[in-house]
């Protein structure tokens, strides 16, 4: 909170000669690095946390012991799976509207499958 | 209130400055107001009830754990804050929950409303998002604190804390088909090369939101040069 208060205005202007071409290729219809950048940072970000979760359950008690909790890679596995079906669905079935409950139905199956293991 | 079009390129503009000049008060305004009553919270309630803890020995446990938190924060700053855009970082910023709930719905909406990153657009759309997140979050926060006594039993329930431990691994599941099938060749890298560190060097795992940010950087690069070598390809056709 304190580093937004006193940051967030000149970071994000910092970034702003990325903004502009961004705003620019947007105009143009030409895909820009500032989207991709963005998409790479949000995987960067998930790849973090489900490689934690393998290397907890592989080295969590004890390096290659697989002794660790598999329950988040249980459940990571499960809310994709889910998450598939309901891609699967919304593209090729044309069922556009599941695209809303998608993330949410996943979630919930995910966690449920954490209370059935 | 006045409502104008703003049809023209000098107008839209004007009207960017001013939405941006806005949400920097609004959001620095309200960070400045959040900060003295999170911080005064505590104080106050020691001070009514007569049960201050002892400061010296609160400044001592503050500095053991703050320095690695500290880190953390502008780690989390940096990273987090373009993701967010002006007026959703500082409404994220304060009202907490960014890995599992803010940066989600702010990327969700995002992708949803097919706005490109680093546009007015995609600042406005991120914003709302995280806005109606807020809200939705205090509803349900209301709800939960008017309903504790009757939910009690659920939410203490010992057969239901696998899941309510396991929402986080259930939103990235979710999150990472979504984005791992449109960019597989691009996950699979720091995927694997996260997963052989934790592997080989395990309390890292306690650290993970400090690991974001080489991940991220490593990500990023690899697309860079992919994007490059695609720019230069369609430069040359």
């Amino acid at each position: 909170m304190v580093l937004s208060f006193f940051f967030n205005k000149s970071y994000l202007k910092k970034l702003q000669g990325r903004k502009e071409s961004g705003e620019a290729d947007a105009k143009n219809k030409k895909e820009g690095f500032g989207d991709t950048a963005m998409t790479a940072m949000f995987i960067g970000l998930v790849s973090a946390y489900m490689g934690s979760y393998i290397g907890s359950f592989v080295s969590g008690k004890g390096m290659f012991t697989f002794q660790g909790d598999i329950t988040p890679i249980i459940v990571a596995v499960v809310s994709a799976l889910v998450m598939a079906v309901f891609t699967y669905f919304a593209e090729k079935k044309h069922m556009v509207w599941l695209e809303s409950f998608s993330i949410a139905g996943s979630m919930l199956i995910g966690m449920i499958a954490a209370v059935l293991i | 209130m006045e409502n104008k079009i703003y049809n023209d390129d000098s107008s839209r503009e004007e009207f960017i400055e001013k939405y941006d000049k806005g949400t920097h008060f609004i959001g620095r305004l309200s960070t400045a107001v959040c900060t003295v009553l999170f911080c005064g919270a505590p104080f106050v309630i020691g001070i009514y009830l007569g049960a201050m803890p002892d400061l010296s020995a609160a400044a001592k446990g503050y500095l053991s754990v703050g320095l690695v938190w500290t880190v953390s924060s502008v780690v989390e700053f940096l990273v987090y804050t373009p993701m967010l855009g002006a007026g959703g970082g500082y409404l994220a910023f304060i009202t907490g929950n960014l890995i599992n709930m803010k940066i989600p719905c702010a990327m969700n909406a995002r992708e949803i409303a097919g706005t490109k990153s680093g546009t007015t657009e995609n600042e406005i759309i991120s914003t709302l998002s995280i806005a109606a997140s807020s809200l939705v979050t205090i509803l349900i926060l209301a709800g939960g604190v008017m309903l504790l006594i009757p939910l009690q039993p659920i939410l203490q329930s010992e057969a239901l804390q696998p899941a309510f431990e396991n929402v986080v691994p259930a939103l990235f599941g979710a999150m990472a088909y979504q984005y791992y099938r449109k960019n597989l060749k691009l996950a699979l890298v720091p995927l694997v090369i996260m997963t052989i560190l934790y592997l080989f060097v395990p309390s890292l795992t306690s650290q993970t939101s400090l690991m974001i940010l080489p991940s991220g950087a490593l990500t990023i690069g690899l697309a860079y040069l992919s994007w490059k070598k695609k720019s230069g390809k369609e430069g040359r056709s």
